[in-house]
């Protein structure tokens, strides 16, 4: 295909793609430099509330109230901080602090133990956190429940596959706010699982207690989440195993869990590579669990924290700073796949 | 049922129906109203929307998330909302940044139709920014029944109450006492009603700095800690919906909830402890000290970008707030008019009220301030922090909030 | 893969296992469903009630009281035209960047690889302040552009591998027959996609239905879709009754999918296996 012929069939998508999502990442690099606000003075006021039955209560304070230009506007400043904004999201003073503060060191595990726990104070390295455990634990257990389940469907009688997948489909393809909910709905104070839980004799359960019990529900919503995906891609790999190996195997007396793990498994390491690299994508963008588990305490996540900022907060310029943050994990995490990409390309060539 | 009786019944019925006919809003356009959801609002915006007819386009959005929609419309070019229900806090911002109308000349002209008492102006100085419609207050929700089987008293101290909740768990109330401390903002919300009742203060007048870190202060923290433990585990993830649901399935023996949630514990719909409870001022700090609540007022501001006609929004709402609705939803919540005739679901909050309550800070610095606490004083609660330290980061996160929105230099 | 002749006990665990799965995969669609057809009291009584009367009081109030039928509308418009467009714009670049052997090509799907990843919210932190103060928030068209942008990358990297599927001799035959490419791509390669375009095509409209950040961003009041409408039922200071409008709002939300996945499942599988298992 010839260049001009190529660029005039990719123009639509390119230029969609510049504007909306390669200009935005330029906006919030700008965004991040600058702080804006009204300008405000404190000025004494009279203001007076309302109690009932007409009475009113009058209270004198200092209010800040806007500055006006000569239209009667609020004078609106925009100001150049450089990297302020950037050094306060990851807390670069704290930082500094938490690694040059003299302690008392009794043992290395309970130094690193206090850094830990102070670094984790700062709201992105919290929600980093999170993001990354949640990432790095439903990874294996996906895989691991996902391949279980292509090889126990795959035992299926052909009339019974069908439901299976269809039903494995559902938690993966509805709307996730709203299977987040359903999810939630269950884990409630005296939630179906509690109440089941302790009708069955396991005694009192609370899910929503502290930071290990919501993390653990949390992680649980991720796998349900992206478990069938893993066996989706896996069962559909399982129907294309060669089978002479397999027989040759047989003949040879391996027994089933040998040629799994001889046969099948080398087979489909391809497989597993790729769950895992969209897998991870998708985990670094989680957030519909923890706006819906609502417990930002206990564990959030770095599309959460921005997304919080900018919205309930209305801090714009911090949200920003977030974002770029964000988009240099997105970039660090892809590092690797992107070189694979590159020397595949190179070898193809 | 007699023949009279269904008369008079059917004539109740059609009451409101006849008073919502006569709409005397004049002009042509279209009004947009944005507000929380509660049931004083549906109320509103019912009788607004009542008000539709030719030429007429009325629209109420009743969203939990009107704080975030508001603040994102009227800093815009262009306001899609008229009108938006605010309250205490929630007006400090809009106002501080002028973003809301002043609405001195339209309560003088509308003010002999529509029955503006001065009881409803929201002024700051010499100017009008709000209407208000209800005032509200925090105040205790407890279960009769429970409190009379075990002999306990209603408490009028904190300390009163931590004693009740001990009893209440030593005769096998696995939960005494429930609270919304899942969500940061009502978590601050009760925390800043004890610091207020303690002698605490939020912030200093004349610099803006925050006061958070005083001995009012940790003795107030210390005292919203010893509450977690007669509460169902999972409380620091309920919200506010959750605790009134808790109470409603008579799973705790306590709270303290907005007070306009009265009426729906005896809505056997919602509820299973119909009659069951029993309302009282909040609790003081001190021995006969004001009652640790702060109390609201709800009402609506118009801004100054919107993209509707002043006048005409101005005509909607105070037809909406007029006498008659108050007359005829004496029981929905407190109403400001003079019309209001105190009933047994509002008792608790003008006794609060009277009791010496204040009202909540009207400053942008108690937002930001709120907003600090609520992200910084769970670590206290659940045992990550000391009192001091999670002061300490609220500190720090004040004056981050505050440096940004140019409050403190 | 033929099934291996197993022991009893393996065979039973493998079968457990798999019923459990289904009862776990099913159970909060189920409790949900259950719920929303309950009064408030019921719905959360604690301990749960198995039993309890039905009521369609939520499903009433929500579409008729609440409006829920124009967020419906708001979701067809904008799922409709997201899918038409996408598909377009994505199928003749994929159908480019599957015959162009020039180095442009790679680097344009790195960065659609990179794009792919971004989480939404990054593009929101710009989007907010630039369309407010542009005054193009809350309309069809902001919202179908930016989802269309949005859909992009993974639209091109899943159509991508359906085209390198179809032979180069296909076309390389529409231009010595005197094609030129246009007519190639729109005469002989898009007949025989129609099976991957149908896949793309369930992708796109499941990221234009299922998002939330954005639309529930971009979109205010009466312009809300469903899925950003659910916002609004869930945030703090609910009432119960609010809230099982919610859950009724939730599982209206939910149906169409289920419908979906019924009567496309192999498109489906076969879309999420394009990429992996064909290379």
């Amino acid at each position: 295909m010839k260049r001009s012929t190529f660029f005039s069939f990719i123009a639509p998508s390119l230029v969609s793609m510049l504007l909306l999502i390669a200009l935005p990442l330029v906006a919030i690099t700008y965004l991040a430099v600058f702080q804006s606000f009204t300008k405000m003075e404190l000025k004494e006021v009279r203001t007076e509330v309302p109690l009932f039955g007409g009475q009113t209560r009058e209270i004198i304070r200092n209010v800040p109230q806007p500055v006006l230009d000569e239209n009667g506007n609020a004078i609106q400043v925009w100001q150049y901080v450089g990297g302020e904004n950037l050094r306060s999201a990851v807390d670069l003073n704290g930082l500094k602090n938490v690694i040059s503060a003299d302690r008392e060191i009794e043992s290395t595990r309970a130094f690193i133990k206090q850094m830990y726990r102070e670094i984790s104070d700062v709201d992105f390295w919290s929600a980093l956190e999170f993001t990354l455990l949640y990432t790095f634990v439903t990874t294996p257990v996906i895989l691991l429940l996902g391949f279980g389940l292509a090889l126990a469907t795959n035992r299926l009688t052909e009339r019974l596959r069908g439901p299976v997948v269809f039903v494995t489909l559902l938690p993966m393809i509805v709307t996730p706010v709203v299977s987040s909910l359903a999810v939630y709905w269950l884990f409630v104070d005296g939630g179906v699982i509690a109440a089941g839980l302790e009708a069955a004799g396991f005694g009192k359960f609370y899910f929503l207690a502290d930071q290990f019990t919501i993390r653990a529900v949390i992680i649980a919503y991720g796998v349900w989440y992206a478990a069938p995906f893993a066996f989706i891609i896996l069962y559909a790999g399982l129907q294309t195993v060669p089978d002479d190996p397999i027989e040759a195997a047989i003949v040879d007396g391996a027994t089933p869990w040998q040629r799994v793990r001889y046969i099948v498994i080398p087979y489909l390491s391809p497989l597993f590579a790729v769950i895992t690299l969209i897998h991870i994508m998708d985990s670094y963008r989680v957030f519909e669990p923890i706006l819906v588990f609502g417990s930002s305490v206990f564990a959030n996540s770095v599309q959460y924290l921005t997304y919080y900022t900018l919205v309930f907060e209305d801090s714009i310029h911090k949200a920003a700073a977030y974002a770029i943050l964000t988009v240099i994990g997105v970039v660090i995490l892809l590092i690797p796949v992107m070189i694979r990409t590159y020397k595949d390309q190179r070898a193809e060539k | 049922m007699g023949i009279r009786q269904l008369l008079l019944a059917s004539v109740i019925a059609v009451a409101p129906a006849a008073a919502m006919a006569e709409c005397a809003v004049e002009g042509n356009g279209e009004v947009n109203v944005l507000s929380n959801f509660f049931e004083a609002l549906e109320v509103l915006s019912a009788e607004m929307e009542a008000c539709e007819r030719d030429g007429l386009v009325i629209n109420n959005k009743l969203t939990t998330e009107h704080k975030e929609e508001g603040s994102k419309a009227f800093a815009g070019a262009s306001s899609p909302f008229d009108a938006a229900a605010v309250a205490n806090s929630s007006i400090t911002l809009l106002q501080a940044k002028g973003q809301l109308m002043p609405l001195n000349d339209l309560v003088d002209k509308y003010r002999d139709k529509y029955n503006i008492e001065d009881g409803m102006l929201i002024r700051f100085g010499d100017d009008i920014m709000a209407i208000a419609f209800m005032v509200n207050a925090q105040h205790l929700y407890f279960r009769k029944d429970i409190f009379e089987a075990n002999n306990i008293a209603v408490p009028t101290t904190w300390d009163e109450l931590l004693t009740a909740a001990e009893q209440l768990k030593a005769a096998g109330i696995e939960h005494p006492y429930g609270a919304a401390f899942g969500n940061s903002w009502e978590l601050a919300n009760e925390y800043v009603n004890l610091l207020l009742a303690n002698g605490g203060t939020l912030f200093d007048p004349v610099t803006s700095d925050s006061t958070f870190e005083t001995p009012e202060a940790i003795a107030a923290l210390e005292t919203l800690g010893g509450l977690y433990k007669y509460m169902s585990p999972n409380s620091m993830s309920m919200d506010f919906g959750d605790v009134k649901r808790q109470l409603q399935q008579g799973d705790v023996a306590m709270a303290i909830l907005w007070g306009n949630e009265a009426a729906a514990m005896d809505n056997p719909d919602e509820s299973t402890v119909v009659d069951k409870i029993g309302f009282a001022p909040a609790p003081a700090m001190t021995d006969g000290g004001t009652p640790a609540s702060t109390f609201w007022w709800d009402g609506y501001v118009i801004p100054k970008n919107l993209d509707g006609d002043p006048d005409l929004t101005f005509q909607v709402l105070m037809h909406a707030m007029r006498p008659e609705t108050v007359q005829a939803n004496n029981d929905v919540t407190l109403w400001i008019r003079s019309a209001y005739e105190p009933g047994k679901y509002t008792s608790a909050i003008t006794d609060t009220v009277v009791g010496g309550a204040p009202p909540y800070p009207m400053n942008p610095q108690a937002s930001l301030a709120h907003g600090a606490l609520g992200e910084n004083i769970a670590d206290f609660i659940v045992g990550k922090e000391s009192a001091a330290e999670s002061l300490a980061d609220a500190t720090a996160a004040y004056r981050k909030a505050a440096r940004e929105q140019g409050l403190l230099k | 893969m033929k099934p291996a002749k197993l022991s009893l006990g393996a065979r039973s665990v493998l079968g457990v296992g798999l019923w459990c799965w289904f009862f776990v995969a099913l159970l909060p669609f189920f409790w949900m469903f259950v719920i929303s057809l309950r009064k408030p009291v019921d719905a959360f009584a604690t301990p749960p009630k198995i039993f309890a009367p039905m009521t369609f009081e939520n499903f009433r109030y929500v579409w008729v009281e609440d409006g829920f039928w124009l967020y419906a509308v708001n979701t067809t418009v904008v799922t409709a035209f997201t899918v038409v467009i996408s598909l377009t714009f994505a199928c003749l670049a994929a159908y480019a960047l599957s015959r162009y052997r020039g180095s442009i090509g790679f680097w344009l799907l790195m960065a659609a690889m990179v794009f792919r990843a971004m989480p939404h919210v990054v593009l929101l932190t710009a989007y907010r302040p630039a369309f407010f103060e542009l005054g193009i928030w809350s309309r069809y068209e902001t919202l179908i552009i930016v989802l269309v942008a949005i859909n992009q990358p993974f639209a091109i990297w899943m159509l991508r591998a359906f085209f390198m599927n179809i032979p180069q001799e296909l076309d390389e035959a529409a231009l010595v027959d005197g094609c030129n490419r246009w007519q190639a791509f729109y005469r002989v390669i898009v007949p025989v996609m129609w099976p991957g375009i149908i896949t793309a095509g369930l992708f796109c409209f499941l990221l234009a239905y299922n998002d939330f950040i954005i639309s529930s961003q971009l979109m205010s009041g009466d312009m809300a879709t469903m899925t950003a409408a659910l916002g609004s039922y869930m945030g703090q200071n609910q009432s119960v009754a609010r809230l099982m409008h919610g859950i009724a709002g939730a599982v209206s939300i939910t149906i169409p999918i289920i419908i979906l996945v019924f009567l496309f499942q192999k498109q489906i599988v076969s879309g999420m296996t394009a990429g992996a298992v064909k290379g």
